[in-house]
């Protein structure tokens, strides 16, 4: 039986005139979930959730959320709750803003307003004219805005940037909550990626519109053997005929289960070379895209 | 509530949050200035009419000239500017997509509340000219009657009348290229195209399709001010019609 997901990118194009920001995109996200994306400036990433929360149509393809297609169905959009750059009226306040949330809501929500700005401890500064707030009181009114009606789905466009050490851990836990306690799918984009590391459950790599990766985070354990040269192309082959899951860097060869040592061991001796070096390193982002060790 | 309510309420509400709304209650120093003036027989401002005003020709003679001092169009077409192309610019608009999800009742709900806005501002308009007519004007019996209307009233009505469905159709011309163009540049375009108008409303042949010849012809005392008024109307339906609709196919295909 396959599996339940609550939102379904299927190959989605987006064209601007002649420029492919998104190419034939696909990727589905189950309820509970913490998905991150990530990619370099200009990847696609804030177009694919512009489509996702409705702002952008796609020039092909659909996203369908509890199976159906958003642009079809616009409504369902109200289940998301959304920060993607600021969505505020800078000439009033931040509770004024609140407000006027809650007037499109049609609820009166007062005690929610207040709740939400002493979470985010802009309640001190509720009074304050939103063009007066920093980048990171932004933000915090944003995670407000987000949270105010009871979501279904959660999306976050680059949510820890502009933000003190508290700020990120207030952020991190209202994610980890959302997924955690209340099986809220949550997908974000980010360029840090230890706070990826950190909360995310699985990441998508997007490169120039393309998806490059879309992979569990699970949080093994990296095994690193350094040899005292460079591995050859004939090290490399005799070592994938015995042990596939291998992957060589300069003089490096990592692996993830712990019973290869013996083999890889024993094939480097009989090719005259011998280990110089051995660590043991929590998964991470880091070394998946061989940036550390 | 349904949801074309709400966002006319919230809109409303914002229009008078907002400073540059408040400029377009200038429109009300008019009336006070030119009634103080000719009751102090002012040097400056003068009466050339052909015998005493009545309140309801003050009225309607204060909404010409807040008409021909065209300033008063461009403030509105900036705030309508304001209303949708800054939202669109600044992302603001989203907040809307969030929680409504239908773009034609966002753009309905502006419209709408431009529309009630802009009529307020046209009976305060009425209301404070005949409140300084009865306070101040009626002291200078040189230039004021002292009478609420005369036979003229049909025509000084139909003035009024063209004068505020003129400010309905700026609404919905602005709003229109509002779903294009930003504001600065609405505002750039709304002044070519009056000048375009009012030049236009001088040709024969294609000055019914100028909405100033409408009020060229209910201010020149001719015998057609009743067809002209009428003609109008159906002008500005139309118009409002055919803009409207093009402007929601517009909001509804734009990437937000």
């Amino acid at each position: 039986m396959g599996k339940d997901y609550l939102l379904q990118v299927q190959n989605v194009t987006k064209r601007y005139g002649d420029k492919i920001a998104l190419n034939d995109f696909s990727m589905d996200i189950c309820p509970g979930e913490i998905v991150a994306l990530i990619g370099e400036n200009g990847a696609g990433k804030t177009t694919l959730l512009n489509i996702i929360c409705g702002y952008s149509k796609p020039s092909a393809g659909q996203v369908q959320y509890k199976g159906k297609n958003i642009v079809a169905n616009p409504l369902i959009i109200r289940e998301f709750g959304i920060l993607i750059e600021p969505q505020f009226l800078d000439y009033i306040s931040a509770e004024e803003n609140l407000r006027l949330l809650s007037q499109l809501t049609n609820l009166k929500q007062d005690t929610r307003i207040k709740e939400l700005l002493e979470m985010t401890e802009l309640y001190s500064s509720r009074k304050k004219k939103v063009k007066e707030f920093s980048f990171g009181m932004k933000q915090r009114l944003g995670l407000c805005q987000c949270l105010f009606t009871e979501v279904g789905f959660l999306i976050l466009d680059e949510p820890f940037v502009g933000l003190d050490p508290i700020g990120k851990e207030l952020f991190k836990q209202t994610i980890l909550d959302m997924a955690h306690k209340q099986n809220v799918p949550v997908l974000f984009s980010s360029h840090d990626l230890d706070d990826i590391d950190e909360i995310c459950d699985r990441v998508v790599m997007i490169s120039k519109g393309n998806k490059q990766l879309d992979q569990p985070l699970e949080h093994k354990q990296t095994y690193t053997v350094k040899i005292e040269r460079t591995i050859s192309d004939d090290i490399k082959r005799s070592l994938l005929e015995k042990c596939s899951d291998l992957r060589f860097f300069e003089d490096k060869i990592m692996f993830q289960d712990e019973t290869l040592i013996i083999d890889i061991q024993k094939i480097l001796l009989q090719k005259g070379h011998y280990i110089c070096g051995f660590s043991v390193q929590k998964n991470n982002l880091k070394s998946l895209f061989g940036m550390e060790g | 509530m349904n949801t074309l309510a709400i966002i006319t309420k919230v809109e409303l509400k914002k229009l008078f949050q907002r400073k540059d709304s408040w400029l377009m209650f200038a429109i009300l120093l008019v009336p006070i200035l030119y009634s103080v003036g000719l009751a102090s027989n002012s040097d400056i401002i003068t009466y050339t009419g052909a015998g005493n005003i009545t309140a309801i020709g003050f009225a309607s003679a204060m909404f010409q000239m807040s008409q021909s001092m065209f300033i008063f169009n461009v403030i509105l077409s900036a705030i309508i500017g304001r209303s949708l192309a800054s939202e669109i610019e600044n992302k603001s608009i989203r907040l809307y997509i969030n929680r409504i999800g239908i773009r034609k009742l966002i753009y309905g709900g502006k419209e709408l509340a431009l529309l009630i806005f802009s009529v307020f501002i046209d009976i305060l308009l009425v209301l404070t000219s005949i409140v300084f007519y009865y306070a101040v004007l009626v002291h200078n019996p040189n230039v004021a009657s002292g009478i609420f209307y005369d036979s003229n009233v049909s025509m000084e009505v139909a003035q009024i009348i063209c004068n505020c469905m003129f400010w309905l159709i700026t609404i919905f011309l602005v709003m229109l290229m509002a779903t294009r163009l930003k504001t600065l540049v609405c505002v750039g375009v709304y002044m070519i195209l009056y000048i375009i108008m009012n030049l236009m409303s001088y040709i024969d042949g294609i000055k019914y399709l100028s909405p100033l010849h409408y009020i060229v012809v209910t201010s020149s005392n001719s015998s057609q001010i009743a067809l002209s008024t009428m003609l109008f109307l159906l002008y500005s339906i139309c118009a409002g019609i055919l803009f409207t609709h093009i402007g929601i196919r517009k909001i509804e295909k734009m990437d937000l």
